[in-house]
């Protein structure tokens, strides 16, 4: 409850300070627009060609696309400013500061900062579900669902990444790295190499963060598969809590 | 300035630089492995794309190693210094803190490019008839685009860096240009992809010299050169740029200066 509590806080804090830059939030509406038109028209390339993207509808692959864009809103709003204020905090010993704080230091540095810029992406998300889920017939729910899910497994390996920071001291391009791979989590798996395939599956898992939600939506798997997403997810997440209190031992921090 | 790039001092400068980017080791490996989006897109056309997979393969490969060539971080970390203030003890010195940048970004590269080789050794091995279709005579030409694409993204980066002074933040924006030059520079497409109407409007945006035209032309696809309406966005740029900075630093009242 005092956690909610802290978020809200926060929350306001980093509104209050960015609303204020409203032509900055309708900037980035227009640019994420053209960005979105310029994705979907990619992926049209694709179906124009007579090409499926290995047995994806052109509805089916929308969807795999909407999982995408919530991640990126997601991403983009909370995930890169408050990765980036790690990295910063290491560098300056300023973690010293939320250390300190009788708060759970992981939730503090998770969900500290705030941005708009992913917002638009949300939306465009949003309606690319309005069309696509009816169209191809997928249950909403259990597409909403698997991408929470997804969500927090990505926030998961984000976090792991980022944890690195305690030893590499500078670590900003964690952030474009993960860009990079939101990007690729736009298209169904099965459109890419086997090799690549494989390793978005078993050594990044970004299979399980929009291709599994889509499919579980479209009946493809089982209601059961978003059991083991909830699973992996959960797995990760503990795992990204244990390894940021085993980095923790190794902060030299600016004070002792 | 001139005088001052060319002395021997930048040179231990750069040095030094150099020797700072190498200690932060997570950083670029980080690096490297952002630079893959390209890579990544190789594996979706080698799919499902109508041409040669070794064709896929040279753009591709040229593409990602424009990449390299490109300053990122400059907005982010002027930003930063006004910002917090940071830049007043820089002013002090006998030269522009935008140079620090620009050796940084040099340095940066020096430090790239070795990590890129490994990674481009796999191209010939993963893609038979990769090396047949390269030739050494296309190769100028592409680097004069490197060339040209370093300067502009430097003086990009130094525009919405010095933008701090005006705006509290400003690289959501230049994020958001990333978001374009993906697609409309021809980092995920090839831009013969796109509708020839489009393409001949984005012909007079700097974005298809960044990506586009470089890798189409180094790997023999297309012989279009565009170097001027690249080196024009380059100066505007450039000149946008010098004068947020200096009106910029007109107004700057953080501690000390």
């Amino acid at each position: 409850m005092r956690y909610l509590r802290l978020f809200f806080t926060f929350f306001q804090a980093a509104m209050a300070a960015r609303m204020e830059y409203r032509a900055n939030f309708l900037a980035a509406l227009a640019v994420v627009l053209l960005e979105s038109a310029g994705m979907l028209f990619g992926l049209f390339l694709f179906y124009r060609n007579g090409y499926d993207l290995g047995g994806w509808r052109w509805q089916e692959a929308l969807l795999v696309m909407a999982a995408a864009r919530f991640l990126d809103g997601f991403f983009t709003s909370w995930l890169s400013p408050n990765l980036q204020k790690i990295s910063e905090r290491v560098q300056q010993g300023t973690l010293d500061f939320v250390l300190l704080k009788p708060v759970d230091s992981q939730f503090w540095v998770s969900v500290e900062q705030f941005t708009v810029w992913g917002l638009p992406s949300l939306l465009v998300g949003g309606l690319l579900l309005a069309y696509a889920a009816p169209a191809a017939g997928a249950n909403p729910f259990y597409f909403l669902a698997g991408v929470v899910l997804g969500a927090v497994l990505f926030y998961a390996l984000a976090f792991l990444m980022a944890t690195t920071t305690i030893w590499f001291v500078k670590l900003y391009n964690v952030v474009n790295f993960l860009g990079a791979v939101l990007w690729n989590a736009q298209y169904p798996i099965s459109a890419f190499d086997r090799p690549f395939r494989l390793f978005m599956t078993y050594v990044l898992p970004v299979y399980f963060m929009t291709t599994v939600p889509a499919e579980v939506a479209l009946g493809r798997k089982g209601p059961g598969f978003l059991a083991l997403l909830a699973l992996l997810a959960g797995v990760f997440f503990l795992l990204s809590r244990a390894f940021w209190r085993f980095a923790l031992r190794s902060y030299g921090s600016a004070s002792s | 300035m001139v005088r001052w790039i060319l002395s021997q001092k930048f040179l231990a400068y750069l040095e030094a630089l150099v020797a700072q980017n190498l200690a932060y080791r997570g950083e670029l490996l980080f690096f490297v492995l952002a630079q893959s989006l390209p890579l990544l897109f190789l594996a979706l056309w080698v799919e499902g794309g109508p041409r040669p997979d070794a064709d896929y393969a040279r753009y591709y490969f040229f593409a990602w190693l424009a990449g390299f060539f490109r300053p990122t971080g400059v907005a982010y970390n002027l930003g930063y210094e006004i910002n917090t203030g940071r830049l007043s003890p820089l002013l002090l010195r006998p030269f522009s803190p935008v140079l620090d940048h620009l050796a940084d970004q040099l340095a940066l590269l020096l430090v790239y490019l070795p990590l890129a080789m490994p990674v481009a050794a796999l191209f010939p091995a993963l893609f038979p008839g990769f090396l047949g279709g390269l030739s050494v005579a296309r190769l100028p030409g592409y680097a004069l685009y490197l060339a040209l694409g370093f300067c502009f993204h430097f003086a990009l980066g130094w525009l919405f860096g010095a933008l701090a002074f005006f705006l509290e933040r400003s690289e959501g924006l230049l994020e958001a240009y990333y978001g374009l030059l993906y697609f409309f520079g021809g980092m995920t497409l090839p831009l013969d992809a796109l509708p020839p109407g489009l393409v001949r409007w984005l012909g007079w945006t700097p974005l298809p010299y960044l990506v586009y035209h470089p890798a189409a032309l180094a790997a023999g696809w297309e012989r279009q050169a565009g170097y001027g309406v690249l080196a024009g966005w380059t100066l505007l740029t450039g000149a946008l740029a010098a004068l947020a900075w200096r009106r910029g630093l007109a107004r700057y009242s953080a501690m000390g200066a």
